[in-house]
């Protein structure tokens, strides 16, 4: 029997060890010449300066990790995922790696709709070294706060209430090694950047300390209840 | 290279990794190592075919690992600094101190201070003459070599002409080098100058310790000492099918200038114009097959993912078959979502065709080089471009949907006067009028852009007696064009007074100018080409103590009857050619193509047989 084939293919990839330090568009270039390398009948967008059909999540910064990041790929024939995922894998290294393949079946949601919330895992570095418990602290505050407003530069000096896009904070790690474990906002109209809920943090300990971070894993995206 | 918590505050820290696609694991019992060094950022020497010609030629010899360094980034250099970590290579973090054999390529004088730079990063001695037996032989070549001396003290041998056989046969000369004198400490207690000697006794070779530089008139004339020849002939491959071709070369993951797949379909040109380097010593034109580039193409794509081709000659129209090469290529490649370029092409129609055939989109503009305003001074620089065929090759670009047109000029020419420069702002106007002709309704969004560099005297070429025009000079040009072009359509772009001073000054120089070079690296002077980093007063003050300014050894007219620093250095043309074609440029008389039938004897029938212009794909021609 043969395995169900689909037009349009979602894939989990990871972007991890040395090939964090590339940028999303460093990512989705490499996937395309990927992609090309590989033969795999994709789909190109019309008219002049044709792209391959192509759907990539929200950009992960340089030099963060992503254990399953999603991609939309769209073909001219129907074909089994795991028949996309093999030939991917025979074109990427890897730490660039497919782990998983689906099909979107015909008139089904795109994956990417469903998307809620991220989980992240950071370590923190902070000049001058901060205690474990005014990290604590600050993380309390800013979850019993009922909003913090923030400047996003992105928004052209847009202030965004973050509060309603933190899911969970918490402080992790042992001794000197501090962590934090997010769950953020990940849908196009509650996207949070982890590096914001550090600046907010930044903001509530004292404004002589410096938060960055020397290590970001997303570790998980995560669709709305009851989809998946 | 570069620590992780490094690489995190570092501009751009992908492109320190290792391991792109295509790039294998290097082997831990290569008896050489190779380091294959770009003076300029990684962005930049990733694009540059001829170093990933040479990679591969090199990769292709057992017993050799080949690997890249590239210049880092000025902060990720100062990171190095502070953490007293050597410059390493990409592949397996070899120090360059530890690596067996250190090249670099030439391809512009500003990236000299780069070199000694990169030189110092990776624990090698920057002077010749201080490296210790064990330290790395350090080579150079690429059009730069054709004059070696502003950097005689710090290369120990230079690679003259076409390089992949040639590096080839430095790289198995030495692996039996290494064979005799056994284990790598064998090596490194050999006596330096033994070994220096064996390779240079190869064709294409010059080893400048053998050369004394002597006080000649004016000019420091390197002369040969026992054993060596009195000058050293280039290399030429004749058939340009028998060589090996990258068609797995490494797949950046950052974006490069030149992020895309390049065949080489020609090499050489022989229309003769006067100021230009490339047009002089890379003769005759060589020809790859039809066939061979087809297949060549498409392993690339395979291999690359590439989303585009570009045609790399000096000249692509006059490859012979042109028209079949891309007309079969297209039809392989579009269904595979890859588009074809042509980046150099000539003012014509037919080139507007070409263009028009590949191009996709009509985003990026349709690219002209007149080089000069008038006609009087187009015939000076042998410049066959007549206004008709640009004012047509511009209808007809407009006509196709082009919007934007460039223009490329260059001022300070020999013998160049005001009526020139009007000519040139006339001639610019003249391309706007036709192009808002043509696209009638559409007109108000034409845009010309016109470049206008400086004219750089470079050796071996007709020119090569002439200095540049002192820096007033330039500047009252460059203001005059400014006022002469006002105009909605254009935009006027001029190059650095500065920087092309600097470039001149290089490209002409003698051995006094690597103490020059050595001061401007000790200064900081470093990634000069970028304007950013290129630091006009460091500069000035590099020059101190060397009995002139940087404009007075620009400016300098060197005459004809006196022996030049390079004259040891024979590129194919001869000196009484380049004399022939200086008088004519004077007369304002033009030369003809040699293609066309009438060979000049420019040199080059010394060592191709019968020669006329071409060596067509596969004939490979005979040589004595
Ligand atoms: S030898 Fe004659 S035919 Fe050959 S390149 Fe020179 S001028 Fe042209």
């Amino acid at each position: 029997m043969n395995a169900p084939a689909f037009w349009e293919i979602f894939v989990t990839y990871r972007k991890v060890g040395r090939l964090r330090y590339l940028s999303h568009l460093d990512v989705a270039r490499g996937m395309e010449r990927a992609l090309r390398r590989s033969g795999l009948p994709i789909r190109y967008t019309k008219g002049y300066n044709r792209r391959m059909r192509l759907h990539f999540g929200q950009a992960l910064p340089v030099g963060a990790e992503g254990k399953a990041e999603i991609l939309g790929i769209e073909m001219t024939q129907p074909l089994p995922p795991e028949e996309i995922a093999r030939r991917m894998n025979e074109q990427l290294p890897p730490e660039l790696a497919v782990t998983r393949a689906w099909g979107l079946p015909q008139g089904a949601a795109s994956p990417f709709k469903a998307l809620e919330r991220a989980n992240y895992t950071m370590v923190v570095a902070a000049s001058p070294p901060v205690a474990r418990e005014d990290l604590t602290e600050a993380v309390t505050v800013l979850l019993a706060a009922k909003e913090f407003l923030l400047l996003c530069s992105e928004g052209e000096g847009k202030v965004v209430d973050i509060r309603p896009r933190i899911y969970d904070l918490a402080v992790g790690g042992d001794g000197d090694h501090l962590e934090l474990h997010m769950t953020l906002g990940h849908s196009q109209d509650n996207y949070l950047n982890p590096d914001r809920c550090l600046r907010a943090l930044e903001v509530l300990m004292d404004r002589s300390v410096s938060l960055r971070w020397t290590r970001l894993v997303r570790t998980a995206l995560l669709s709305r209840p009851g989809e998946r | 290279m570069l620590p992780d918590d490094v690489l995190l505050g570092v501009r751009g820290p992908a492109r320190y990794l290792n391991g792109e696609w295509n790039v294998s694991r290097p082997s831990a019992d290569a008896r050489i190592r190779l380091a294959l060094c770009y003076p300029d950022v990684y962005q930049v020497g990733m694009g540059h075919l001829g170093s990933l010609i040479l990679y591969h030629a090199a990769s292709l010899i057992e017993g050799v690992s080949v690997e890249r360094c590239y210049a880092p980034w000025p902060d990720a250099a100062e990171e190095l600094r502070r953490l007293g970590l050597p410059l390493a290579t990409l592949e397996s973090h070899t120090p360059l101190r530890d690596c067996d054999l250190v090249g670099f390529t030439l391809q512009y004088e500003l990236t000299y201070p780069t070199l000694l730079t990169m030189l110092s990063l990776g624990g090698i001695p920057r002077r010749s003459a201080d490296r210790q037996p064990g330290a790395p032989l350090v080579i150079a070549g690429g059009p730069g070599a054709a004059n070696p001396e502003p950097l005689a003290s710090f290369i120990d041998l230079f690679c003259l002409g076409d390089g992949e056989e040639l590096l080839a046969d430095l790289l198995r000369r030495l692996l039996s080098l290494r064979e005799s004198l056994g284990p790598r400490e064998g090596w490194a207690t050999r006596d330096r100058e033994t070994v220096l000697r064996e390779l240079a006794s190869l064709p294409g070779v010059y080893w400048p310790d053998a050369y004394e530089p002597r006080l000649v008139g004016d000019l420091v004339i390197p002369q040969p000492r026992s054993g060596v020849p009195e000058r050293v002939s280039a290399r030429l491959v004749e058939n340009l099918d028998a060589v090996p071709f990258p068609t797995a070369p490494p797949v950046p993951w950052v974006e490069t200038i030149h992020d895309r797949g390049q065949i080489e379909i020609a090499r050489g040109c022989t229309r003769g114009c006067r100021f230009c380097q490339a047009g002089m010593i890379y003769r005759p034109v060589r020809e790859r097959s039809v066939e061979i580039l087809l297949h060549q193409a498409e392993e690339l794509v395979d291999n690359t993912g590439y989303d585009g081709l570009s045609l790399v000659a000096l000249n692509c129209p006059d490859y012979q078959r042109i028209e079949e090469l891309i007309g079969t290529l297209q039809a392989r490649l579009s269904p595979r979502g890859v588009s074809l370029s042509l980046p150099s092409l000539r003012v014509d129609t037919m080139s507007v065709e070409l263009a028009q055939r590949l191009a996709e989109t009509r985003k990026g503009g349709m690219t002209f080089a007149p080089e000069a305003g008038s006609q009087r001074l187009r015939d000076i620089i042998n410049k066959n471009v007549s206004e008709e065929d640009l004012l047509r090759a511009v209808e007809a670009a407009c006509r196709a949907g082009w919007l934007t047109v460039k223009l490329y000029f260059m001022i300070g020419l020999p013998t160049e006067a005001d009526e020139d420069l009007h000519a040139l702002a006339e001639l610019v106007h003249q391309v706007v009028r036709a192009g808002c002709d043509a696209l009638g309704g559409k007109q108000r969004r034409l845009k010309v852009n016109v470049s206008v560099a400086i004219f750089n005297p470079k050796a071996h070429t007709p020119f090569q007696w002439n200095g540049q025009a002192p820096r007033a000079e330039i500047e009252a040009k460059q203001e005059l064009l400014q006022s002469l072009l006002q105009s909605r359509y254009v935009k006027l772009s001029v190059h650095n007074v500065g920087q092309s001073c600097i470039e001149a000054v290089l490209a002409r120089g003698d051995r006094r100018l690597g103490d020059v070079l050595e001061k401007a690296a000790d200064l900081g002077c470093y990634l000069d080409p970028w304007t950013e980093w290129f630091d006009a007063p460091r500069w000035h003050q590099a020059f101190d103590g060397s009995g002139r300014t940087a404009e007075e050894w620009a400016s300098r007219e060197l005459d004809p009857a006196t022996p030049l620093p390079w004259d040891v250095i024979d590129m194919g043309v001869t000196r009484d050619f380049l004399l022939r074609e200086r008088e004519l440029a004077l007369s304002g008389r033009p030369t003809a193509d040699c293609r066309a039938g009438s060979c000049h004897a420019c040199g080059n029938q010394r060592r191709v047989r019968g020669c006329s212009g071409v060596l067509p794909a596969s004939c490979g021609g005979k040589s004595k």
